[in-house]
């Protein structure tokens, strides 16, 4: 039930990209757009707005940091002009204080340059679904299974034996099968804390080694991949398009 | 040098002569009103003494008619008296008896009043119809059978004018001695001064190129001797602050540049030939790696330099210390157990502090991390957590040792660990990957919760670190 596929209507999301670095925003739209995504660019706020009234957005991504009319000065007139659709900001400045700004004017949620870009996938994705991937009671890829209640954890009707760690880290990168996942949002979101550790990226290094030796070693077909510079994922195809 | 060079200088100059003209024209009155008194007390005696020589100077004529003896005059010694007012009354009933010429006709105070010059000498000052001060005395003297009551008076004026001349006098002097004090207080404060001037002329070259300059101390106990010491503590503290922030600075572009070298040597080498997808892929994915290492070091700097502004909130609960220690051992146990070393956890498990857990948690995890990274495999990490006690002045505070079987801190780097970018070995850490930020991001969280992490003097092999932080009074919140 979970994958790439995981956007149910017939018609691609539609998402704006407002964002004046014009490489950045191009790597943006690339990059969504080989997720599936249909997607805009504006250079500038006026742009932006126009955009919005011209064509049906579901998702904007918004700079903080743009000519003239400001982000956040964009975000209270589009909210003035009553569009409701989920605006994520996309800003250098990680302070507190932006960070409030920023929520208070409207937004939906706040990623700081430079990002992760699955990270970006995984917050546009919670943000048009508008609710955390479903907790299912049985996850399963290939003949990999997870059953979440029980925490049991088989593959090929073969029992595995995983650390309550592993498990948590096993059903992450499930429910996000098929999107690769990044260090950051692993350390986020499995060893739920925001405080980088300069030795975390080592520890979930070793936890994804000995998964792999659990899951993928005794068996022909290959599951967890590690993409070099990115993170994981979990998937049944060994050559990504 | 403009006349008035700064304000104090001319503030001082001005309540010197303030203060000296205050204490002059202070001292010229009361030398004035003395001097005034003195000649009326003067003038009194002398009345006294010329009421006693006219009371034998005074007959009554052949007629009947209250006369004095004039010959009197003659006498060189009484030539003053010509001056002398004089009136006689009879007592019983007030009448004029006698009056001289002096008195040129006015009355010397009238009808005579209650007891006046009885039993001695009434001294009044009155003013006479023309308007003459003068200072008069009674007396009643009996002569013949008639009670006569004497007055006798002088002009006050003399003694006025005489006054005021010397009043005169003195202030005619107080403009010179004000000019002449204004001079030398103008000159004392400039001298007083001007050691202030050179030393503020001195500190004006002192730029950033050359803060290893001093301003030179006469004499260290005097006030402008502790000033230059001042100064100079505050020259000394900025160059050691722009010392640090010039190796700062090279650090940090020394760090940033080790993985923008491996990025753009991977990349010109990628694109010197052709390759397949996966090749490419390999190169893609080997610079990313050094762009997350970039953007991890800029965050950890950022969040070093948020610390040291106090810009970072801490979210304070109270929880067993032991909780901690145990979930950082979990967390970087795997390491260890990649490496076969064993981590052991043992103390008081019911040592409740007021901390921020995720900041606490990453200080022990840096320092746990270190330990796996630097000890050797199959070796064994200890951790024992135990209350200070008033022995060693720790009593209050609870103690995290973390001991190790690594190759130690040399004494001479025990306090330089933790400064940024410092590197026991150069050669070593660069595969451990480490970038010289890890301790010093340890000790900021450590000392943000109110404690305090240093290593301790061990004698065997291997380092002691030691995390030592407030107990908690109160019980433990429930935190998630």
């Amino acid at each position: 039930m979970a994958g790439s596929e995981g956007i149910r209507c017939n018609d691609p999301p539609h998402i704006l990209v407002i964002e004046d670095e014009r490489k950045l925003a191009d790597a943006i739209a690339e990059g969504l757009a080989e997720s599936g995504y249909r997607v805009r660019i504006a250079h500038s706020g006026e742009a932006g707005l126009q955009d919005v009234r011209n064509h049906a957005i579901d998702v904007i991504l918004l700079d903080l940091m743009l000519p003239r009319q400001g982000g956040l000065e964009t975000l209270r007139e589009l909210r003035r002009c009553g569009y409701k659709m989920p605006v994520l900001i996309l800003t250098s400045k990680g302070s507190i204080e932006d960070r409030v700004r920023g929520l208070d004017a409207g937004a939906d949620d706040y990623l700081i340059k430079p990002f992760a870009f699955p990270e970006l996938l995984a917050r546009v994705r919670a943000l048009h679904r508008r609710a955390p991937p479903s907790s299912s009671s049985v996850l399963q890829l290939a003949d990999l299974r997870l059953d979440v209640g029980g925490r049991i954890t088989t593959r090929a009707d073969k029992l595995l034996d995983l650390t309550e760690r592993e498990f948590d880290l096993l059903e992450y990168l499930l429910l996000n099968s098929g999107t690769v996942v990044s260090r950051e949002m692993i350390t986020r979101d499995v060893w739920k804390t925001t405080v980088r550790y300069t030795s975390m990226d080592n520890v979930i290094d070793v936890h994804i080694a000995r998964i792999r030796r659990k899951i993928d070693d005794p068996f022909p077909i290959k599951l967890l991949h590690t993409v070099r510079g990115v993170g994981f994922v979990l998937r049944m195809d060994e050559e990504p398009k | 040098m403009t006349f008035w060079p700064n304000k104090i200088r001319r503030s001082l100059t001005l309540w010197y002569v303030a203060i000296f003209g205050g204490v002059l024209v202070a001292y010229i009155g009361v030398a004035c009103i003395v001097q005034y008194w003195q000649l009326s007390n003067q003038l009194y005696h002398a009345e006294v003494q010329d009421i006693e020589t006219v009371q034998g100077l005074l007959y009554f004529n052949e007629e009947g008619k209250l006369s004095l003896h004039e010959e009197y005059f003659n006498q060189p010694q009484s030539r003053l008296l010509i001056d002398r007012m004089m009136e006689v009354l009879d007592d019983a009933n007030g009448r004029v008896l006698f009056r001289n010429r002096q008195l040129k006709g006015n009355r010397l105070g009238g009808l005579p009043a209650l007891n006046e010059g009885v039993g001695g000498f009434t001294p009044r000052r009155l003013r006479l119809a023309d308007g003459t001060h003068v200072l008069a005395i009674s007396h009643v003297h009996s002569l013949g059978g008639t009670s006569l009551l004497i007055r006798i008076a002088y002009s006050t004026e003399p003694l006025r004018l005489g006054t005021i001349e010397l009043l005169g006098l003195l202030g005619l002097v107080l403009p010179a001695a004000l000019i002449a004090a204004g001079f030398a207080g103008y000159r004392i404060a400039g001298k007083a001064l001007d050691p202030l001037e050179q030393m503020a002329q001195l500190t004006e070259g002192i730029t950033a190129r050359r803060l290893g300059e001093r301003i030179p101390v006469k004499n260290p106990d005097d006030e402008l001797g502790h000033m230059a010491r001042v100064l100079n503590g505050l020259l000394k503290r900025l160059e050691e602050s722009f010392e640090s922030l010039q190796r700062f600075t090279s650090d940090v572009a020394h760090e940033l540049r080790t993985p923008l070298a491996a990025m753009r040597s991977v990349g010109e080498v990628g694109l010197q030939q052709i390759h397949d997808v996966e090749q490419y892929r390999d190169i893609i994915g080997s610079m990313l790696e050094e762009v997350v290492k970039l953007n991890s070091m800029v965050d950890t700097l950022l969040t070093l330099a948020h610390a040291e502004s106090c810009a970072i909130e801490l979210h304070r609960t109270v929880f067993p210390f032991m909780e901690l220690v145990n979930e950082s051992a979990a967390v970087v146990g795997v390491l260890a157990e990649e490496r076969n070393q064993t981590v052991s956890v043992t103390g008081d498990s019911r040592i409740n502090i007021w901390a921020d857990y995720a900041l606490l948690r990453m200080a022990v995890v840096n320092l746990l991390d270190n330990a796996v990274k630097y000890s050797p495999p199959g070796s064994a990490i200890r951790l024992s957590l135990q209350r200070g006690d008033a022995a060693t002045q720790t009593a209050g505070f609870v103690e995290l040792d973390i001991e190790d079987e690594g190759p130690g801190i040399p004494e001479n780097a025990r306090q330089k660990i933790f400064d940024r970018f410092f590197r026991l070995d150069e050669a070593r850490t660069q595969d451990s990957g480490g970038a010289g930020l890890g301790l010093p991001i340890a000790r900021w969280a450590v000392e943000a919760n109110g404690g305090r992490v240093f290593v301790k003097p061990r004698p065997a092999p291997g380092a002691k670190f030691c995390i030592r932080v407030p107990i908690a009074d109160g019980p433990s919140d429930k935190h998630a």
